[in-house]
């Protein structure tokens, strides 16, 4: 059996670090919807490399900052 | 509750509309069976079906205009494309289903009325429409919309 992969991020501590950075804020940033950013914070979608770039980009951090692989064996 | 989603329970409830009305008009003694002599049925099916995609046309330009600055990236397109492959499995299991129905109850006679074709061609577009359409609201729910 092959080892499964979620990813995992931390993308709502770091855009809470940024105190003034709000979900509608960030959105506008990388270029997509409030919504979407709610998904990412809570887990539910895996964004596609152009939107994790994004969202790098903006907070100014890594991508590896935000996002991470947790194996499930 | 998004302006995505509002669309999407708009075009759910159009679209089943529309099928109540083709589950009506199909279910009344002797629409299939007398199909030729269905004038009036026919023109209220066609009117039904006005009314599902000039609504569906009335959302799309709503969603295209700038004025109501809406936007759809590509979490929205994720989803839609999903929702197509659940909408097409659907559509595929809901012909197969009726085929096979109607080859079982008219086996032994040969023939079929022609009325049951129209019905699956009418209905063929009705559960392609709710099926994406509902196939997308519950994705969009399971995101937590």
């Amino acid at each position: 059996m092959g080892e499964q992969f979620d990813l995992n991020n931390r993308l709502k501590q770091i855009r809470r670090s940024r105190l003034d950075l709000t979900q509608q804020d960030l959105a506008d940033q990388v270029g997509c919807t409030r919504q979407t950013i709610i998904a990412l914070e809570q887990n539910k979608y895996n964004p596609s490399l152009i939107l994790a770039l994004r969202l790098a980009k903006a907070l100014e951090v890594t991508v590896e900052d935000i996002f991470s692989l947790k194996i499930n064996e | 509750m998004s302006k995505l989603m509002k669309i999407n329970i708009i075009q759910v409830v159009s679209w089943s509309i529309v099928a109540i009305g083709v589950l009506i008009i199909f279910s009344l003694l002797g629409t299939i069976e007398q199909w030729g002599d269905n004038r009036i049925k026919t023109i209220l099916l066609a009117l039904l079906f006005l009314l599902g995609y000039t609504l569906d046309f009335g959302l799309r330009m709503y969603e295209k205009s700038k004025k109501w600055g809406f936007r759809r990236d590509e979490r929205d397109r994720v989803i839609q494309s999903e929702a197509m492959s659940v909408g097409f499995v659907i559509l595929v299991l809901y012909i197969f289903i009726l085929s096979i129905f109607l080859y079982t109850k008219y086996e032994t006679d040969g023939f079929m009325p022609i009325g049951w074709v129209w019905l699956i061609a009418y209905s063929t577009v009705v559960v392609a429409n709710l099926s994406v359409g509902v196939s997308s609201l519950l994705l969009y729910r399971k995101q937590g919309y």
